[in-house]
């Protein structure tokens, strides 16, 4: 029965905690994206692009975010895996790290008219052979800032 | 210049809807996605444990007394697992003899074990009863017990379990639960931790069943003896008074409260 209070007590305070950090998270992000609104634009596929006017500067720039999911959502999910079907809980990781790897590639490039041929990224950094680490993803995202004169 | 100022303004609110609308992430919560689960983790929990009752039971209960003698052996340990004593020799006897009229009238527990009854060095106020039969009173429970009732109360409970195969019920539920959860958690960490809590709380509950059933018989048993319960009440508010733990923590315990447990022995016959 102590196992069982311990488990309760461990989702409560990780969710509350949880919880707490990834609101504070998506008030950044979205603080961040509406500051760079109308500024250096993103595509992700360009053949072809404005070449009448002159280009200053050609750079590759990236933005990479390593984040982890707490213990409420690794068990939430894990528990979740018996049924199958989405993983909401999971979501909003991948969601957090894909908008942060890009508003860092966006705040490299600052000054730059485009970023062309934008790619993301993610690869698991978990230890294969340790089944009780917590999963943790790395998001990169790159691409080509382009600034004209 | 004011229709491209105005076709700014659309870009940016668009921009800034699609930043505040995030179709990426579904609109259920974690925690809302964790209770439906966790929910739907109970009731096959629930299932899984009712299945094991009934199979565990029915197998038990029909079993022949052979059968359960030779099981019930391999699951007992040694006498020399307990250090035993003889300090109160004439309230050993007096439950020898006690016992000898509590097997005449309980078919359940003739033709099997010698139920050989036995003092073991111990402070604390307990009895139990090993699978095999064998009872065991502490030198605490015989210091501080001195009314005989009492003393055939505490017996014909530890008789209870054996008659009710409490012992074997327990364990075959257990093998049969385990099984089947640890085959659907199929090495799932959250959901074999899940199963294993779901079973303690169920084990309790199973536990303090068994507890009040071994009441009840023993109520019984008292009123064919004696005619009336006296020592079965004495015993409880005994204990009542022994006890230190608040009576939450008794929702965590193998044994109901003390309190609850006296409310049935003054209510039932």
């Amino acid at each position: 029965m102590g196992d069982l209070i311990t488990l309760a007590v461990i989702l409560l305070v990780t969710y509350m905690t949880g919880s707490l950090i990834e609101k504070a998270h998506y008030r950044k992000i979205k603080k961040r994206e509406k500051a760079l609104i109308g500024k250096t634009m993103v595509s992700y596929g360009i053949k072809t692009w404005d070449n009448t006017k002159k280009v200053k500067k050609i750079e590759l720039v990236s933005g990479e975010v390593v984040i982890s999911v707490d213990y409420f959502k690794t068990f939430a999910a894990g528990l979740k895996n018996l049924f199958g079907g989405k993983l909401n809980s999971i979501e909003s990781i991948l969601d957090r790290g894909r908008r942060e790897a890009i508003l860092r590639m966006r705040e490299k490039a600052v000054g730059a008219n485009f970023i062309v041929n934008t790619k993301v990224e993610q690869i698991m950094m978990n230890d294969p052979s340790n089944k009780n680490e917590y999963p943790k993803c790395a998001l990169i995202a790159y691409g080509t800032a382009i600034t004209y004169e | 210049m004011v229709q491209l100022l105005h076709m700014n303004n659309n870009i940016e609110d668009k921009y800034l809807k699609v930043i505040e609308d995030n179709v990426n992430v579904s609109k259920t919560g974690a925690g809302t996605e964790f209770l439906v689960t966790i929910s739907a983790v109970a009731i096959i929990c629930f299932c899984v444990f009712i299945f094991s009752d009934a199979i565990a039971n029915v197998v038990i209960d029909n079993m022949s007394d052979e059968k359960q003698v030779k099981i019930e052996n391999i699951l007992t340990g040694k006498d020399s697992d307990f250090k035993i004593v003889v300090k109160h020799p004439d309230k050993l006897k007096y439950l020898e003899e006690t016992k000898k009229r509590i097997v005449k009238l309980d078919k359940r527990l003739q033709r099997k074990s010698v139920l050989k009854i036995n003092e073991i060095e111990e402070k604390q106020v307990n009895a139990f009863v090993l699978p095999n039969g064998s009872i065991y009173f502490t030198s605490g429970l015989l210091d501080k017990v001195d009314n005989k009732e009492a003393l055939t109360f505490v017996l014909a409970h530890e008789l209870g379990h054996y008659a009710h195969r409490d012992h074997l019920k327990s364990i075959g539920r257990e093998l049969l639960s385990g099984m089947i959860l640890s085959v659907i958690s199929f090495g799932n960490k959250q959901v074999g931790s899940t199963f294993s809590s779901f079973n303690n709380m169920n084990y309790i509950n199973h536990s303090q069943k068994q507890e009040t059933n071994a009441d009840r018989y023993a109520n019984h048993i008292m009123y064919r003896l004696y005619g009336k319960n006296d020592g079965a009440v004495e015993f409880f508010r005994f204990l009542k008074k022994e006890e230190k733990f608040p009576e939450l923590l008794y929702y965590f315990s193998t044994h109901p409260s003390t309190e609850k447990r006296l409310y049935i022995i003054q209510h039932s016959k």
